[in-house]
């Protein structure tokens, strides 16, 4: 992935505009008071510079007020924070509602699956999940980095008052802050390293904390065994984090060194100036009690700077994600439409499909043609390359070569989901959609999901009428355990919702079904594709749609018009039922037979 | 009852996690919070000495010098010990984890870990660990203990000025200091409630943001359409924090007002002591640093919120432990080996809290060595006899007894291990393929011989042969291996449950292990298995007649009840509901043999 330029600009900028977009009150309040508050330990020193020349010639009056100035100040001081604190609380909620907004509107418009197919943007997007909170919590690093700034500020000014050499002390604050950023950047490109092992600790402590996975974990006896390798995982990257940032304290231990010297410096340079009566007393007093501040403001600034600098990793981290959806979507986004109505159908030139990081072809030279309106059973053994072709064809995958063409018109030239607004489908893997029932049906086709008639129609379709008439609220019955009060489904049930689902579009251009009855029932399976199959074969006439479909029953294959046998990523026979089964010698007709056999 | 303050629990914690360490860093904190009481005296001492005595003089350098001493130590002492906090935060956070995991693995039971109550902890614990984690809270606990003490410790020095003084000032800033905390504490009641009442926008933003859903989502367009929901979701979530924390007002004013009171009158009291002559300016310059130290007390950095949320997680973590500490099944004999005959006696099992029954009345005899296939349509039970059998759930009437003793009189672990089980869902590590078959080696690493044979009874060769790195290649592309596709899964699963009968399970139990092969292995499928299995005892569900019709005895199960049990040939015969599926399933095949 790219780094451009830009991102690193605006990184800070961005931080802090998610603040300012997601609430401007609380943002704006919390700026003035982070910003101001810091000044008041400044005019507090001034104050008692004040007091003690007033005692010192004996001006009861000033004394009295400066005492009630310091007073003022200190109430104003210890008053603002709970404010501060509700104020910023607010914006840090609301800030981390807008990230999460903008994880998810970034992901979703990825055009392709293969991206989230690549490591290295799983990785990005596990770390930005990780460093969330970094970002919900930015703009209150900036603005405790602006108080901390106008501190400096004020604090310089009185100083140089003083005497101009003493603005020497804070430039040799300089190398301390410096060292504190260094250890900040080691500390990001440690995290980087270990993101990995990170990422593999997570996975183990998933998999051993998931009630989904309790049953093989007891069988198996599992438990000591995965807290063994999430705690060798998770140790290797802490590791690696801790050592990194135990190397950096020498730079700033150095630092320090440094900026005592020149501590040690002024104090000697504000007495001896008193001594031959250049400064009164009040100002050796306050340029002792400045410094000292200065120092605690390194201590807080370093603080504050390396809590702004894990924001501007992450805010850096967030644009790159951000440049990278762009330029993922003007790669594969043209300016056609995708037609109303197949004509020709759907052709395949010499694709091929290599999934990223993989060296593997998952699919190669395939170039068949798919005539409109027709409907296609693809079979083949695991792993030959089912559904792979099913991704391919829906535009969920790029081929790595060859092109994939709708009525001659190649799929990279449609808008971006152009295409896949034209089909429909049911995958291996699918969804479990936690809403009502009506609304997990109806999201197939979201223009008429909150008509009654068309989810009932599709939930008759996918022949789960049954399993809606057991539930307790029928439609309205909330699915799974996101609700408070969800029903869970077997995985059966929720195939059968999955295949309404994919009836819910009027008229697609192409229906993909990836082993569409694998968890359904034995005495319904069969049954059950050939009648959907029949249905969906009427809708598709609508568009002339083709209708693809794989499966391992053989006895779908004889319900389609054509036949596409995969075998290690190639299409070794296409044809109807039977003309394959006319070749005697070929897979199909093995095939066929070796199924049928087991029944008789 | 109150709940323990989040400092208290991380501190607490980070103790019993690593005693010596954490000592250490206390130690480091209370040096680091000796500091500004050290700066206020010295800063006394330089002004007597650089006022009072000639330039360059030897005290005056050597009270500079400690003053720069003090001043280094200020400097670096905190970033030490925030590095020391994180080190120690990082353990912690690996210690809760294995809390919870093996908090998770001790009821022997799913009734336990199913409880809503359960699975709401465990989601709002694994919220926070992705969120501000307990090293964050420990780093946290640091920064805020070493600004407190500091603070506080500038308050003991005004007390060498008047006792009376001084003890009033450290209170009324101590007072000012809880009630600023006190409003920090509800935030964290908000914070500790936030994580359920998010519950739905999290589900939300996970389906959108991860990759199971990704094909659907973008076939379907539902990108825009579930952010709506989610904006729907979160900002109903937010109003409901923010209605349970109350206005920051009164506390605000309350406290400006005690503090205008303490600083005006101390400082009077200074000044006029000064211009009396009581104090000299040296001892009014130490006085007055303490006293405008004091201030920090008050302070409220963004660590409290990291405390807060850390802390809260670490409660969460006790209160799962105490929710399941209960669960455990021990010190009950173990069960025989070889198990015996194993009977269902009218066992009959509803969900906890359910009126419905899942099953009922079974009478059912499992002999050993013998295949038993369960068939039925979905919902019929056959999933919840094999959990029975395996000791997943208990019965809820009736009894299972092994050899005529129940067994629920036995070591319930023990019994369990006795099943190598390949349910309809099962874990694909994103391991090493040698991983994924033996995650728990029974004796030091699994060698690829012992694997390889295994391999061959799976129809796994081919997939071994074709991995770049062979066993070593990692199952995910997410970790730089390969993804596997689902029936090749499905054989990982198989090779791993007959691993497991080879490291000493007795009893095979299959949920549907065909669902996702193709044509060529399940028809040789009954063949291989029994070769595999050879005399141990298998418990085969299946929706595939064709491999069903081989098994030594077939359970029909219909409403949770038992229907029909006997061989192929005697249901066949028996025209019955078996009869019935059978040809159902076999017609489409018989239509083709035709034309």
């Amino acid at each position: 992935m790219t780094k451009p330029a830009k991102a690193h600009r605006n990184a800070l900028y961005a931080a802090i505009a998610l603040s300012w977009t997601a609430d401007r009150r609380a943002t704006l309040l919390t700026f003035v008071g982070f910003g101001l508050r810091p000044a008041l330990p400044v005019l507090i020193a001034y104050l008692v510079k004040v007091m003690v020349d007033a005692a010192v010639v004996g001006d009861t009056d000033l004394l009295v007020r400066a005492a009630l100035g310091i007073g003022t100040a200190a109430a104003l001081s210890a008053g603002s924070v709970p404010y501060a604190v509700e104020l910023s609380t607010r914006m840090i909620e609301s800030t981390a509602v807008l990230v999460d907004r903008k994880l998810m509107t970034l992901t979703g418009s990825l055009p392709t699956v293969q991206d989230l197919d690549d490591p290295e943007v799983l990785d990005r997007l596990e770390v930005l999940r990780q460093e969330r909170v970094r970002l919900s919590e930015g703009a209150d690093a900036v603005a405790l980095v602006l108080g901390a700034a106008v501190r400096a500020g004020v604090t310089a000014v009185v100083l140089a008052v003083v005497d101009p050499f003493l603005l020497l002390t804070p430039l040799l604050a300089v190398p301390a802050v410096v060292a504190a950023s260094r250890m900040q950047a080691r500390r990001t490109a440690a995290l980087d390293t270990a993101a990995a092992d990170a990422r593999l600790a997570r996975h183990l402590y998933e998999v051993g904390s998931a009630p989904r996975w309790s049953s093989e974990t007891r069988l198996f006896g599992l438990g000591p065994a995965i807290r063994r390798r999430y705690h060798e995982a998770a140790e290797r990257a802490d590791r690696h984090v801790v050592g990194a940032l135990g190397r950096a304290l020498l730079p700033v231990t150095a630092a320090g060194v440094l900026f005592a010297a020149g501590y040690i410096g002024a104090l000697l340079l504000v007495t001896r100036q008193f001594a031959a009566g250049g400064a009164t007393l009040g100002e050796v007093v306050l340029t002792l009690n400045l410094v000292t501040l200065i120092s605690i403001q390194v201590g807080q600034a370093v603080q504050f700077l390396a809590f702004l600098h894990q924001t501007v990793d992450a805010s850096r981290r967030l644009l790159s994600l951000e440049s990278y959806v762009e330029n993922s979507v003007a790669r594969t986004g043209g300016d056609r439409s995708a037609p109303a109505v197949l004509r020709y159908g759907i052709s395949l030139a010499g694709v091929g499909l290599r999934y990223p990081g993989s060296g593997r072809w998952a699919l190669r030279d395939v170039s068949l043609h798919l005539p409109a309106g027709s409907v296609v059973a693809v079979v083949g053994v695991n792993g030959a390359g089912k559904s792979s072709l099913i991704k391919l064809l829906t535009g969920l995958y790029e081929p790595t070569e060859g092109t994939i063409t709708v009525d001659g018109e190649s799929l990279t030239g449609f808008r971006p989901g152009a295409w896949q607004a034209r089909t429909s489908g049911c995958f291996q893997d699918f969804v479990r959609p936690e809403f009502t029932v009506a609304t997990a049906v109806g999201v197939g086709d979201l223009a008429t999901a909150d008509d009654p008639d068309a989810v009932r129609a599709a939930v008759r379709h996918g022949a789960a009428d049954g399993i809606v008439a057991a539930l307790p609220d029928g439609l309205a019955t909330p699915l799974g355990s996101s609700h408070a009060n969800g029903t869970e489904l077997s995985g059966g049930q929720w195939q059968r919702l999955a295949l309404a689902r994919a009836r819910m579009r009027p008229s697609p251009c192409l229906l993909v079904l990836d082993e569409p009855t694998s968890a359904i029932d034995p005495l319904a399976e069969d049954v059950t594709l050939r009648r959907y199959l029949a249905a969906a074969r009427l809708t598709a006439a609508r568009a002339n749609g083709v209708t693809v479909v794989a499966s391992h029953r053989l006895a779908t294959a004889r319900a389609a018009d054509l036949v596409i046998v995969i075998a290690a990523g190639a299409v070794v026979q296409f044809g109807s039922h039977q003309r394959l089964m006319a070749d005697s010698d070929g897979p199909y007709r093995e095939l066929y037979e070796r199924q049928s056999g087991a029944y008789s | 009852m109150k709940p323990t303050a989040p400092v208290v629990l991380l501190t607490r914690h980070a103790f019993r996690t690593a005693p010596g360490s954490t000592t250490g860093l206390a130690l480091l904190v209370l040096l680091a919070s000796a500091l500004p009481a050290g700066l206020a005296i010295a800063s006394g001492a330089l002004v007597a000495t650089g006022t009072t005595l000639p330039d360059a003089s030897g005290p005056l350098l050597g009270t500079a010098f400690a003053l720069g001493i003090l001043f280094v130590l200020q400097q670096v002492l905190l970033p030490v010990a925030q590095v020391f906090a994180e080190s120690v935060g990082r353990r912690l956070d690996r210690e809760v984890a294995q809390r919870v995991l093996a908090a998770l693995d001790r009821p022997r039971e799913l009734a336990a870990l199913t409880h809503s109550r359960t699975t709401e902890l465990v989601s709002a614990i694994n919220d926070g660990l992705a969120g501000a984690t307990a090293r964050d809270a420990l780093v946290g606990v640091v920064n805020m203990a070493v600004a407190r003490l500091g603070s506080a410790a500038g308050g003991v020095v005004l007390c060498a000025y008047q006792w009376w003084l001084g003890v009033p000032v450290l209170l009324v800033h101590a007072y000012v200091m809880v009630l600023v905390s006190r409003c920090y504490q509800r935030a964290l009641a908000s914070a500790e409630g936030a994580p359920a009442r998010f519950r739905r926008a999290r589900y939300l933003r996970d389906l959108l943001c991860t990759a199971p859903a990704a094909k659907e989502i973008r076939v379907f367009g539902l990108a825009a359409w579930i952010l709506d929901r989610y904006a729907e979701e979160s900002s109903r979530a937010l109003e409901q924090v923010r209605s349970t924390r109350i206005g920051a007002g009164r506390v605000g004013v309350q406290s400006a007002l005690l503090l205008l009171a303490v600083h005006t009158a101390t400082f009077v009291m200074l000044a006029l002591d000064v211009r009396d002559g009581g104090l000299s300016v040296p001892m009014f310059t130490t006085f007055a640093v303490a006293a405008t130290g004091l201030l920090g007390i008050t302070t409220v950095w963004p660590d409290l919120l990291n405390i807060a949320v850390g802390g809260g997680t670490l409660l969460l973590v006790d209160q799962l432990e105490d929710r399941l500490a209960h669960e455990d099944a021990l010190g009950s004999p173990a069960p025989p080996r070889p198990l015996g005959t194993i009977v269902f006696e009218g066992v009959g099992f509803r969900y906890p809290g359910s009126s419905t029954w899942v099953v009922r009345g079974l009478d059912l005899t499992f002999r050993p060595g013998r295949t038993t296939a369960i068939v039925g349509v979905n919902g019929a039970g056959k999933t919840t006899v094999a959990k029975l059998l395996c000791g997943l759930y208990r019965p809820t009437e009736g009894r299972i007894t092994v050899d005529g003793v129940d067994i629920r009189t036995l070591d319930t672990a023990q019994w369990q291990r006795r099943f190598a089980g390949l349910f309809q869902d099962w874990v694909r590590w994103s391991l090493s393929l040698r991983d994924n078959v033996a995650f728990r080696a029974p004796a030091g690493p699994a060698t690829d011989a012992e694997l390889t044979a295994l391999a061959r009874w799976c129809g796994l060769a081919e997939v071994v042969d074709r991995l770049p790195a062979g066993w070593s290649t990692p199952l995910s592309r997410a970790f730089g291996g390969v993804d596997l596709s689902g029936g090749e899964w499905q054989r990982v699963g198989l090779a791993r449950a007959l691993w497991e009968l080879r490291a000493g399970a007795e009893v095979l139990l299959l949920d549907e292990p065909t669902s996702a092969q193709d044509v060529r292995s399940e028809t040789g499928f009954y063949e291989l298995l029994r070769s595999a299995t050879s005399d141990r005892s298998v418990v085969l569900i299946s929706h595939r007649f064709s491999i069903v019709r081989q098994a030594d005895h077939i359970v029909v199960l219909a409403g949770g009840a038992v229907v029909e049990q006997g061989d192929h040939i005697s249901l066949m015969s028996a025209n019955g509901t078996y009869a019935h599926m059978f040809t159902l399933q076999s017609a489409p095949f018989s239509e083709g043999v035709r034309s």
